[in-house]
């Protein structure tokens, strides 16, 4: 299992804890087993204190016993490394491919971590992907809402779970 | 030796797709969705499945239950980040023969694959 030196200083509830522990372990798997890539978790903001998102995110609906999404935010440098690294080949726009590219990070982000949280039920949508520079996704109303902020060789990253039922 | 991948992500095909050739493996049927899968499996029969569980049209739950109920005991791996042991339980109930879990290293999927490519 991953640790890192942020993520083992943390100082949350339990409640919060539960959330975060298991996508911040489940981020850097994703990376460091398909990309070889090694992220580190620097920071962990409210949706109030964190309002930008990245070039390109996607988006997977969460029902059953937890309501709400997951985002996975890319910075566009990200996007296109990434892209590379799985097709040989860099893009210079953000094309059909890294829009793949993402929404399947997207999916395995989710779905570990999902895994990962302990609670039975919990069900996940097919990821959605938008892009575009400036672009902002707004969580429910009430959810409970982790924005996990992420370096990686290649850029920033965020990984944002939005949900009500914790 | 003829290889079916079905999966609704392009990228995690030619993921898969890189691998099979890097055991000898060219004959190689891609399906984007579930209903692919089970109209190719069903017009031009296979060697082995890779899929995902989770896709449009039908699931990868879906394309193991109709090929099964076929007769077929082609072997099916599936490839999913469904982990929870309740899933993969269903997955074998349903006739899976392997699971593997994404993410996963390319030695992994190579591990997997050793156990059922003959070429």
């Amino acid at each position: 299992m991953t640790d890192n030196s942020f993520l083992a200083t943390l100082d949350v509830s339990e409640k919060r804890q539960k959330l975060i522990k298991p996508f911040a372990n489940c981020t850097k798997d994703v990376f460091s087993m398909m990309l070889n890539w090694e992220t580190e978790l620097i920071g962990i903001f409210s949706q109030e204190a964190f309002m930008s998102r990245y070039d390109c995110s996607g988006l997977i609906g969460v029902s059953g016993a937890l309501r709400g999404s997951i985002v996975v935010s890319v910075d566009q440098d990200v996007a296109f490394a990434a892209a590379e690294a799985f097709l040989g080949a860099r893009p210079d726009t953000i094309n059909a491919e890294v829009i793949d590219m993402v929404g399947e990070l997207t999916n395995m982000i989710a779905g570990g971590g999902k895994d990962r949280i302990g609670i039975p039920g919990i069900l996940l949508g097919l990821p959605t992907v938008i892009s575009g520079k400036g672009h902002t996704v707004t969580f429910d109303h009430g959810a409970h809402v982790e924005i996990l902020q992420f370096s990686s060789p290649h850029g920033p990253l965020t990984v944002e779970i939005g949900v009500r039922g914790l | 030796m003829k290889v079916l991948v079905a999966d609704d992500s392009g990228i995690m095909r030619k993921i898969i797709i890189r691998s099979l050739n890097a055991v000898g493996v060219t004959d190689i049927v891609e399906a984007a969705n579930g209903q692919e899968a089970i109209d190719a499996y069903k017009a031009n029969p296979v060697d082995l499945i890779l899929t995902d569980w989770n896709m449009p049209e039908k699931s990868g739950l879906d394309v193991v239950v109709e090929i099964r109920a076929t007769g077929s005991q082609v072997p099916i791996i599936m490839v999913t980040t469904e982990a929870q042991k309740g899933q993969v339980i269903a997955a074998i109930q349903a006739g899976v023969n392997d699971y593997l879990t994404k993410p996963f290293e390319s030695d992994d999927l190579r591990a997997k694959l050793d156990k059922f490519v003959s070429v």
